[in-house]
């Protein structure tokens, strides 16, 4: 997975000075945000829910060899191949080998996040086959050769004149000359250009929103219904998903879809929940004649080990970017991953390295709305502290940074230095800045005093003023 | 010897896990047997009124019929507003219904040129207003997907109350089918600035024939 | 027996002695900034029967070692925490930030330190943020004050949610005469303060505050309050910046009727 940690000021600047990107941020809050909050309040169970979401993963993840070989033992049994990958590279190879097994032309893609992962389009299309993402969204972005900016809706940073201009380049070829503003005829286009490629495709490659081990199925759940068409009507069917996304049995996944639709949309249920297993049964009309699973790994078996283990329960609801306040300012496309907010934030690292992402788990307020939100309890912001951990200890955090904190608790360890030490800067600081209250403009804050004025304190410090008192 | 990929993650796994690995598959074994009762919506609503409602606020179009018998007519009447064209894909496991003999029906897997489809589901959730239809030679899965207009029969007896109870109609199939399509509503997408349109790939609509019998 | 202490063993809470004796956690920001918090804090404490002291050897919790990763420092400074306000009934400060930082973060540091877990643990059973310890501890309601104003209150965020701190603060304040409460639209979203944050990533920050103090606006009051002087230096510096008059006081300032000099980040000349 490629990040871009160098360009992350700038990312940011881009964010915030976009003003499309600023109007849908908004529209989203008005949107998603306020449709989950009512449909969380419309379930009184939604808390218990949260609680056995949680439990459902924590004993997943604890007993995860066992599950995943139930798993595959399922899929097997069911006509099903599954392949393991250790990582990134591998996982793309799998792949590759079995579009190139089945002779493949042409590749129909539903949404699949682990997909944009393992950056598995540039793959394929390096190997001459023509890729076509069919989720609307992700369409739109390949036409632009973009990345998403949210894990849910892909295209919260386009704006329709935008996709206007996008499609108006692209769909002339295909009897849509005239540009168009309007999004159901923008729309329109996508499935008119999209209906025949599904038949046409020799390979459908979806991801998975959940895995049953019971069943050895996969789950998608999809409001276009995208997915089940590729999936249906392809020769061959391969889900690309992470170890992390099976559950035990089909009363399990009851929990998390659930929790899923409303997390993630404020809908009770999608359009379109889909359990896949294994290849066209004899006599079936439809369906794949072959069907394989590729578990990817990419760091996430080393997740499981210490306090990082809980970022596996993550079900990709995007609830925690649309509550969070700095991904709502700048945007997904400033974390430079394909998973940005809280979760990228974590998971980012987790997958690619400090050294590719070390600043996204600084650029956090802690404010721990996401936490309060995540269907499945992730302490996100004790993650990303964990995460600073780590890279204070690998000596990764910036010098300056490093220097201030030092020495600052240096002298926090000396509380008679401390006190001396700040009495008499808060003196001056105090008769330099109370006739206006605040300063506009103090050396070396800049930081703070480029936006906003940094109020003057007071002079005296509480404890002197509260020695005075107790001499009194 | 080279171990599989296989061998390496799941020997991360183990090495994560720690060393009971018997204890851990006991626990997977024991938990098919097992399994916890996790919190369920508590709804007091009428099955049967609840699927309406749920169906019908999720821009499905719901309509009772007394019998399968006026599918026909119920359809014809439906049909009326889009035209003369009478070409229809009918899921084979309602090959049997009087339908009427006017129609050029495709009793076969989905196809290009049929803009609407007849299915029978195998169970309806009062929960969520859902339909769940489930593949079979005689149930081929892409009907359910590439019509824009998606009919669906449900006898009001297979309503169950929760999400959950589909599972035991399911396992209780002869085979577990390929696929489990679980439909709660037309297709939709809102992926042009947050505007809610529909259809994206799927139906434009899905209407819902509530059969209180089949012959 | 009186309502008071029934609701208070309807809680589970142990029983307040009559007279405790209570430790002052200033903050380091309320000690070099605006000590006026402090002293509000005193006076309501004192009001309340409470017997205040304020340990000479405080500096601050920690919490900027913490959340920049430096857990070694974190540790010291909670240690020297954890000595200074041995023995006191109960350590009450004006920040719900601090606090959670001394009730959540302490017992989480020492995870791996059975000796030193027990006597942050300890602390942390008997450590409050102020208001929630008017309120849910002592189950007073201060002596009215008064505030002739429409004012607005934003959530902080640590309060909010580590420590549950939400309605508290605002059923205090209905009590004070002439003030009138508005809600500003997501009160409980973060102002954008973050401690180092807001310097290392000001533009983000700034972006924040500016929402929030767009939702201060639109309420039409002209106080904002709060209980975190983080928060409330971020929200009044930008909100001057802006030319805007709206005063930012601590909750505990008004709840004092100790918000008569100038508000934060206003000049002294001013009424």
């Amino acid at each position: 997975m490629t990040a871009h940690p160098l360009n992350f000021d700038r990312r940011v600047a881009a964010g915030l000075g976009d003003e499309g990107l600023q109007k849908s941020l908004s529209a989203l809050k008005g949107s998603f945000v306020a449709a989950r909050g009512r449909a969380v309040l419309a379930l009184p169970e939604f808390e218990a829910l949260r609680d056995d979401g949680k439990a459902i993963k924590d004993h997943t993840l604890a007993n995860l060899d066992a599950y995943l070989e139930t798993y595959e033992a399922a899929v097997i049994a069911r006509g099903g191949h599954v392949h393991w990958a250790r990582d990134a590279a591998e996982a793309r190879d799998i792949v590759r080998a079995i579009c190139k097994q089945a002779g493949a032309r042409t590749v129909t893609k539903g949404k699949s996040m682990v997909s944009e992962e393992i950056e598995l389009n540039a793959a394929l299309e390096a190997d001459g086959l023509e890729v076509v993402e069919t989720d609307a969204g992700e369409y739109i972005l390949q036409l632009g050769r973009e990345m998403p900016s949210h894990i849910v809706m892909p295209t919260v940073h386009k704006t329709t004149e935008q996709i206007a201009d996008l499609f108006q380049k692209h769909h002339a070829a295909h009897g849509f000359p005239d540009r168009t503003l309007d999004a159901a005829e923008l729309i329109g286009q996508v499935r008119s250009v999209l209906r025949g490629k599904y038949f046409k495709a020799d390979v459908g490659i979806t991801g998975a929103n959940f895995l049953v081990a019971e069943t050895g199925s996969n789950i998608i759940v999809t409001n276009e219904g995208n997915g089940d068409l590729t999936s249906t009507l392809a020769r061959v069917h391969i889900v690309t998903t992470g170890i992390e996304k099976v559950v035990p049995t089909l009363e399990d996944l009851s929990v998390m879809l659930r929790l899923l639709a409303r997390s993630a949309l404020g809908s009770e249920i999608t359009s379109y929940t889909t359990l896949s297993t294994g290849p066209r049964r004899p006599g079936d009309l439809d369906g794949p004649e072959a069907y394989h699973v590729v578990l990817i790994d990419n760091g996430r078996a080393n997740m499981l080990s210490g306090h990082f283990r809980e970022m596996l329960r993550c079900i990709r609801c995007g609830a925690c970017m649309n509550h969070c306040p700095v991904y709502m300012s700048v945007g997904g496309h400033a974390y430079g991953s394909v998973y940005p907010g809280p979760m990228g934030a974590v998971l980012t690292p987790m997958i690619s390295g400090h050294e590719a992402a070390g600043e996204l788990p600084h650029a956090c307020t802690l404010n721990g709305r996401c936490q309060s939100v995540c269907p499945v309890k992730i302490p996100l912001p004790d993650l990303l502290r964990r995460l600073r951990h780590e890279q204070w200890e690998q000596k990764l955090v910036s010098g300056t940074v490093r220097f201030g904190i030092s020495a600052w608790a240096w002298l926090a360890l000396r509380p008679r230095l401390y006190r001396a030490t700040t009495s008499l800067a808060m003196r001056v600081l105090g008769r330099l800045g109370r006739s206006k209250g605040a300063f506009r403009w103090l050396p070396l804050a800049s930081g703070w005093t480029d936006g906003r004025d940094l109020p003057a304190p007071e002079g005296l410090t509480f404890s002197e003023l509260w020695a005075r008192r107790q001499q009194r | 010897m080279i171990p599989s990929s296989r061998d390496v993650v799941l020997g991360r796994i183990r090495n994560a896990l720690g060393p009971d690995r018997a204890a851990r598959a006991n626990a997977a074994v024991q938990r098919r047997s097992d399994i916890p009762v996790w919190t369920r919506p508590v709804f007091l609503d009428d099955d049967t009124e609840r699927f309406i409602a749920k169906a019908e606020a999720s821009f499905c179009t719901v309509e009772r019929l007394a019998s399968i018998n006026g599918a026909g007519e119920a359809v014809e009447r439906l049909l009326a507003v889009r035209g003369p064209d009478r070409d229809l894909s009918i899921a084979p496991s309602l090959i049997k219904m009087p339908w009427p003999q006017s129609w050029k029906i495709n009793f076969g897997a989905g196809r290009l040129i049929e803009k609407v489809s007849i299915t029978d589901a195998l169970a309806g959730i009062a929960e969520t207003g859902s339909l769940v239809f489930c593949s079979e030679a005689s149930r081929p899965a892409s009907l359910n997907f590439l019509p824009e207009l998606h009919i669906a029969v449900l006898r009001r007896c297979d309503i169950v109350h929760h999400l959950e109870d589909i599972w035991p109609k399911v396992r209780a199939l002869p085979v577990w089918p390929r696929a489990v399509n679980i439909v709660s509503a037309p297709s939709r997408t809102a992926d042009v600035a947050q505007i809610v349109v529909r259809p994206a790939h799927g139906p434009k609509a899905l209407h819902i024939l509530l059969v209180e019998e089949l012959p | 027996m009186t309502v008071q202490t029934v609701n208070a063993i309807a809680a589970g809470a142990p029983k307040a002695p009559a007279n405790p004796r209570v430790a002052l956690f200033v903050t380091c920001l309320v000690d070099l900034i605006r000590p006026n918090i402090g002293f509000a804090a005193v006076k309501l404490l004192e009001d309340a029967g409470c017997r205040v002291e304020a340990p000479r050897a405080q500096v601050c919790c920690g919490q900027p070692a913490y959340n920049s990763g430096d857990f070694a420092s974190a540790r010291r400074i909670a240690q020297q925490v954890i000595t200074t306000f041995a023995g006191f009934d109960y350590v009450v400060g004006p920040s719900g930030s601090c606090m959670a930082t001394i009730r959540k973060d302490y017992p989480a540091l020492f995870e791996d330190d059975a000796a030193w877990r027990d006597k942050a643990n300890e602390l942390a059973g008997r450590s409050f943020e102020l208001i929630s310890f008017l309120t849910d501890v002592l189950h007073v309601t201060p002596a009215t004050s008064a505030m002739n104003a429409t004012a607005t209150y934003h959530d902080s965020c640590s309060g909010l949610r580590s420590l549950g701190i939400k309605q508290q603060p605002r059923d205090l304040l209905s009590n004070v005469t002439g003030l009138k409460l508005v809600e500003m639209q997501d009160s409980d979203v973060c102002c954008g303060f973050g401690g180092t944050f807001c310097v290392k990533y000001p533009e983000i920050s700034v972006k924040m505050v500016s929402d929030k103090t767009a939702n201060v606006d639109a309420t039409g009051a002209s106080v904002l309050l709060g209980g975190d002087l983080g928060c409330l230096l971020n929200m009044a510096g930008r909100l001057k910046r802006l030319g805007k008059t709206t005063r930012v006081y601590h909750a505990a300032e008004v709840l004092a009727g100790m918000a008569n000099g100038p508000a934060i980040g206003e000049a002294e000349d001013r009424p």
